[in-house]
């Protein structure tokens, strides 16, 4: 037999790495179990058919070996073999070699196997690996069963040193199982495991099976050392404490099993009496409690530096374990050790507390923060402490709930509101453990709904949010038309200052006039009180039409809305629509006096350059005009259109009033044509056709005060009424050249010279313009499409050109 | 700081087109035909001080002048329940009260007579407001008082006060129809020089155009002056709104105006008002379907135009402005102005950038109407000019047989011979050419000729 078994070694193709001098051992072993196989009375489970068995083996060479040689070749053999009538029970043979070949490829395989306690010490994706009871630990027991069951009475090979018996062994075991130095085993603290000295004589399954019950001797020591170390230390927080705690308690039941192993070993005192405990009745005794012991063994050895949510997160990790057994064990452990976190969590989520003495809580607050910053900066999430069972959607809502709820009482003052806590067939004891994630997810939603609604109620319906962001839109948007009309004239003068040389008070005091004399004198006057004129922060050279704006003061709890962020957007916003309502206003102001001058001189020779100067300024008003058109309509109106229901909805919350709030932002930015500047330029596309347009009006002015000394000097043109009238700009313009008494002279080369300087400004505004519709293109062809239509709309002022 | 506006209400016409668009304007602000508030209209977004002041008792008096050289129009004002809503120094009826008999010399002159007095009104409501606009003039250039005392009003105003603006609701009269007054030719002309010399902008209703909407409207074949006055109140009422509802444009007439007349002389405006219901318009058959293209493309339709012109294919806009009131989404106007332009609805001028400019703007809360959309479009048009053609017309074949120059010749002005008429004659020519001129690229080399 054991020839027979050799030779079918030497033909097998040693592909699985075992080496030629484990042959010997291989074969040795493979013979062993031939032995048994053939010893053993079992039935096959096979039905003795030798053609299936053919077949099967056929098969398996295909496919196992990846060779249809090979296959062909057993077809071949087999055939020659049935046909001869040598063997008696070919059947028995066949099934011989198959039972063979598969046991040596589980020996192939497997060779190398790591005792558990080495990769426990390993590092941690090792260590779920060794629990995870996959196709190696299935192996490895069919080896080990082998290995025990192949040798029973076989005498250790080693010679050395005094056999021990095995009630020694047992009571050796039990004392390593505490812990404890037995007379033979020892604590080898280098491999950080017990091990039986070799000098004993022990037999080698009698050892395998003592290294295995040594694991759980080390890994008690590290579960007490660690519960030894944490239980009274405050400092590792609330849930390593309660962690401690629940590894005690099941250490509690590991000394039950002590004390009955004892009572096994020596029952009733009885030293004579044989025994009923044999190591390996204790080896399967202990299997449970090992697996309990490495499960928690694993979870204090990572957990070394960790507190908190992240422990949480990493005993979690272990609850969605292949084995159902760890799996369970480790649920049981997580509900016990989340009580702390979930009572945290109750408090927080009742009431806003975060009764976090010892920092271990997802939630964290900063107290320091300004009332303005309440909602983005007082709390914020640590997802490092995040448990692992709550998912980052419901963790994000239960912090929105608490933070509103803080939101509420601390922000807002309101400390009247007490959620309603009930919520039908539901108990809180339920929700706020370990397991109930769903159920917590329902209820969070419940409470969140309930909160939310009173924030935005307070908000809307209490500080008025709405009537704010009306008030924006009135006073630093200019919706209110009469006020805006007002001041342009008001202190229209005062603005074409140099920035530092304007008073702030005059502004204001002006500011309020306006107040009085137009329809804002309705307002709630508690809204009139936070409005403010402001010049922004000037630098040399600016004009206070460059940083003038209207300012409007927000004050907790609305300034969470209308952060200080948004108010500095909405002021630039502001100072720059005050910049074309001036330039708007000076068309329109003047535009009187450029009628009743071109009619007055309509007799003269330089008619025919007022009539072309009314034209551009037709064409300088047109530009001006739809843009005012296009910021009413695309920006302001239609924006606000979009925005405003949100502030109305009661399924929205604060964080989604933000982020609309934000795009509401972004857009009225981006379509109010402030930031667009032709690219390489410093300023804005709008300003150099503001600029062209008032020193056209300058040129014009010129050339009216010449037509105005010619038509005096020629009598014969004499007009009924040619009075001296100027445009009178000076309202929205400083920079008016000094008023020179004295004419200019009436000849030719004036003349020349001011058509000079006029078409000048046309050209500089006709290119402005046409630099304008490259930045629209350029910047969002589809957005601006509305304001080059409406530029272009009897396609003149980029004629013939596609859009 | 309210930018006020005086209204001046001249003649039989001015009158009675001036007690309905006060009306309608009472009713708009909530205030009651005696001047006080309403209770529900205390505190609205409306301004009313542009067109009303309040007195030391805290009633609300337009600021208007009521001008008539005769007295039954002012009579039956005065017997109205809206009698105490003016003030009392602000009505000035001919003490004589023998009107001008159809004859503008006669109105011119007796103006002329009448002049401190108005001068002192005018003053007056001027230093009464903080910071005047201008003036609205309501008339008609047919008759005597609208047309001749009127034409003597524009003149002193503009002489007066160079800097405000100044703009007339002039009703035109009837060309297609022989007039009981054979004479409105020549009253016609001769106030056509002043309104295109001393006014600022004109509003065109032509009377034909007027009764053709009242009888379409009103499905009657010969409508009266109180259903056309109707249809004049609402187009001013309409045209003043964005004035009297502040919002971030339009705010002030000269802003309004100076967007719709380039040159000086081209000041002629037509308007078109859509839907006419039951709610301005008694009676009136209702308009369903009103969406803001809906109103821009009905507004652009003729049959609407409150003018009756002969459009040649030549004609074009120069300006356009539409003021939508009502409940309206702001994207629904840039969707319809690209509908317009898609369909070619309006033709622009071919000599400078123009477009339909369309102001939204808010609606009197304290008025319901059916409808959701109303529109004015007030439109500067070439081809008016072929509306001024035909009162040359009309105007020529009188003159040609000199008929009834007699009673004109009694007046002062042409006590010395019929010049002022070839000057008028004259200047609405001129007129005439510069509309035609708009028709062409040329127009920017205008005068040059």
């Amino acid at each position: 037999m054991y020839l027979l078994v050799e030779h079918f070694f030497a033909k097998t193709p040693t592909e699985n790495g075992a080496s030629a001098k484990d042959k010997p051992a291989v074969v040795e072993n493979a013979y062993q179990y031939c032995m048994r196989v053939l010893r053993s009375h079992m039935e096959t489970p096979i039905i003795p058919d030798e053609t299936v068995i053919a077949e099967k083996i056929t098969k398996h060479l295909t496919r196992r070996e990846g060779s249809m040689d090979m296959a062909m070749r057993f077809t071949n053999l087999y055939q020659r073999l049935s046909s001869k009538s040598v063997l008696s029970n070919q059947w028995s043979s066949i099934y011989l070699l198959l039972a063979l070949s598969q046991q040596a490829d589980r020996l192939h395989g497997h060779q190398e196997r790591l005792p558990l306690a080495a990769s426990i010490a390993g590092p941690p994706v090792d260590h779920q690996e060794s629990l995870k009871p996959g196709r190696e630990g299935s192996h490895k027991h069919t080896r080990e069963d082998f290995s025990a069951g192949t040798q029973p009475e076989k005498v250790a090979r080693s010679d050395a040193g005094p056999a021990i018996s095995e009630k020694d062994l047992l009571r050796e075991v039990v004392y390593v199982f505490q812990g404890i130095d037995g007379k033979y085993m020892k604590y080898d603290s280098r491999n950080r495991t017990f091990a039986i000295d070799n000098e004993f004589q022990v037999s080698k399954p009698q050892r395998q099976i003592l290294d295995k019950l040594a694991e759980m001797g080390w890994i008690y020591r590290l579960i007490t050392d660690f519960v030894e170390k944490h239980k009274n230390d405050i400092s590792g927080g609330l849930i390593r404490q309660s962690f401690c705690s629940a590894l005690a308690r099941e250490m509690t039941d590991y000394y039950r099993l002590i004390a009955i192993l004892q009572s096994q070993i020596d029952p009733a005192g009885d030293e004579q009496q044989s025994s009923p405990l044999t190591l390996k009745r204790l080896y399967v005794w202990t299997l449970d409690p090992l697996k309990r012991l490495r499960s928690m063994g694993i979870v204090v050895e990572l957990c070394t530096d960790l507190k908190g949510g992240a422990l949480l997160s990493l005993i979690h990790n272990f609850v969605h374990h292949g084995d159902a057994f760890v799996s369970q064990f480790i649920s049981n452990l997580m509900t016990e050790v989340s009580k702390p976190f979930f009572q945290t969590l109750a408090r927080w989520v009742y009431e806003g507390e975060l009764d976090d003495s010892c920092d271990e809580f997802y939630i964290t607050q900063d107290s320091k923060t300004a009332m303005k910053d309440f909602w983005e900066l007082r709390y914020s999430l640590r997802e490092e402490m995040l448990p692992g069972f709550l998912d980052m959607s419901l963790a994000t809502q239960i912090f929105k709930l608490g933070k509103s709820l803080n939101f509420i009482r601390i922000a807002c003052k309101d400390t009247k509101f007490v959620l309603s806590r009930t919520q039908q067939g539901l108990r809180t004891e339920d929700l706020f453990a370990f397991g109930a994630t769903r159920a917590l997810a329902t209820h969070v939603e419940f409470l969140y709904r309930q909160t939310n609604h009173q924030a935005l109620n307070i908000l809307v319906s209490t500080h008025k949010l709405k009537e704010h962001f009306q008030a924006v839109n009135k006073y630093l948007l200019l919706e209110q038309g009469d006020l805006t009309q007002y001041l342009v004239e008001a202190i229209g003068k005062e603005l074409c200052k140099e920035g530092r040389h304007i008073y702030r008070h005059d502004l204001a005091a002006a500011l309020e006039n306006g107040i009085r004399l137009s329809n804002a004198r309705y307002e709630n006057p508690d809204i009139l009180r936070r409005l403010d004129a402001r010049l922004l922060e000037t630098s040399t050279g600016d004009a206070g039409w460059d940083v003038f704006c209207i300012d409007y003061r927000v004050k907790e709890p609305i300034d969470t809305i209308l952060s200080e962020h948004s108010m500095r957007v909405y002021r630039r916003l502001s100072c720059f629509l005050w910049k074309l309502k001036r330039v708007e206003y000076a068309l329109g102001s003047t535009w009187k006096a450029r009628m009743k001058l071109a009619q007055n001189l309509r007799q003269t020779s330089v008619y025919p350059d007022l009539q072309a100067c009314l034209l551009t300024w037709a064409q300088m008003n047109h530009v001006i005009v739809q843009i005012q058109y296009h910021i009413n309509f695309e920006a302001l109106a239609s924006t606000w259109a979009d925005f405003c229901p949100c502030l109305d909805d009661i399924n929205e919350d604060i964080d989604g009033i933000l982020a609309k709030h934000k795009l509401y932002l972004t857009t009225l930015l981006r379509r109010s044509l402030l930031t667009l500047r032709k690219k390489g330029r410093k300023r804005a596309a709008l300003q150099s056709i503001v600029d062209s347009i008032l020193n056209f009006q300058l040129a014009h002015e010129r050339l009216h005060r010449y037509g105005t000394a010619l038509a005096r000097g020629d009598m014969s043109c004499m007009q009924p009424d040619v009075r001296e009238r100027s445009f009178d700009l000076s309202v929205v313009h400083a920079n008016l050249p000094p008023l020179d008494d004295a004419d200019e002279d009436e000849d030719e080369e004036t003349l020349r010279s001011i058509r000079e300087q006029l078409d000048e400004c046309r050209k500089s505004f006709k290119e402005s313009v046409d630099d304008l519709k490259e930045v629209l293109v350029e910047a969002d062809a589809d957005a601006f499409r509305g304001l080059i239509v409406r530029l272009n709309f009897n396609q003149f002022i980029w004629s013939g050109k596609a859009v | 700081m309210p930018r006020e506006i005086i209204t001046l209400q001249a003649g039989q016409c001015g009158n009675q087109i001036g007690q309905e668009f006060w009306s309608l304007l009472c009713a708009e602000h909530g205030i009651s035909p005696d001047g006080t508030l309403e209770d529900f209209a205390t505190e609205g977004p409306d301004r009313k001080d542009v067109f009303f002041y309040q007195a030391d008792d805290e009633h609300y008096i337009p600021r208007a002048l009521l001008l008539d050289l005769e007295p039954r129009v002012i009579s039956n004002i005065l017997t109205s329940p809206y009698a105490n809503l003016y003030n009392p120094e602000n009505i000035l009826q001919s003490k004589d009260g023998g009107g001008a008999g159809n004859n503008w010399a006669a109105g011119y002159a007796q103006a002329e007579k009448i002049h401190e007095e108005i001068i002192e009104m005018i003053d007056r409501e001027a230093d009464g407001s903080d910071s005047l606009e201008g003036f609205m003039m309501m008339h008609s250039i047919a008759g005597g008082t609208g047309s001749g005392l009127g034409s003597n009003l524009l003149e002193t105003l503009n002489d007066r006060y160079p800097k405000k603006l100044i703009q007339t609701y002039s009703v035109f009269p009837n060309s297609q129809e022989t007039s009981d007054v054979v004479v409105q030719p020549y009253n016609s002309m001769l106030s056509l020089k002043r309104l295109t010399l001393n006014a600022d902008s004109v509003v065109v209703l032509d009377n034909a155009a007027l009764n053709r909407i009242a009888a379409d409207t009103f499905h009657i074949q010969n409508p009266n002056f109180a259903q056309t006055n109707q249809l004049v109140s609402t187009v001013m009422s309409a045209s003043t709104t964005t004035l009297r509802y502040p919002g971030y444009m339009n705010n002030d007439l000269v802003g309004i105006v100076a967007s719709l007349i380039p040159t000086p002389r081209c000041h002629y405006l037509m308007t078109s008002y859509t839907p006419f219901t039951g709610e301005q318009v008694d009676n009136a058959k209702s308009v369903r379907k009103t969406t803001v293209l809906d109103v821009m493309r009905r507004l652009l339709q003729p049959k609407n135009k409150m003018v009756s012109t002969n459009p040649s294919k030549k004609s074009c806009y120069i300006s356009i402005l539409n003021i939508i009131q009502g409940d309206c989404d702001p994207t629904d106007v840039h969707k319809s102005l690209m509908r317009v332009r898609e369909r070619r609805l309006a033709q622009f001028i071919p000599w400078g950038p123009a477009s339909i400019q369309v102001a939204l703007s808010k609606k009197s809360p304290y008025v319901q109407t059916a409808h959701r959309v109303s529109g004015l479009m007030l439109a500067n048009h070439t081809s008016i000019g072929s509306f001024f053609k035909r009162t040359c017309d009309q105007y020529d074949r009188l003159r040609k047989r000199n008929a009834f120059l007699e009673q004109y010749r009694r007046e002062p002005m042409f006590a010395d011979g019929l010049e002022e008429f070839d000057s008028s004659r004259e200047v609405v020519q001129e007129l005439i050419s510069e509309y035609e001129a708009c028709e062409s690229p040329d127009y920017i080399n205008w005068g040059s000729q």
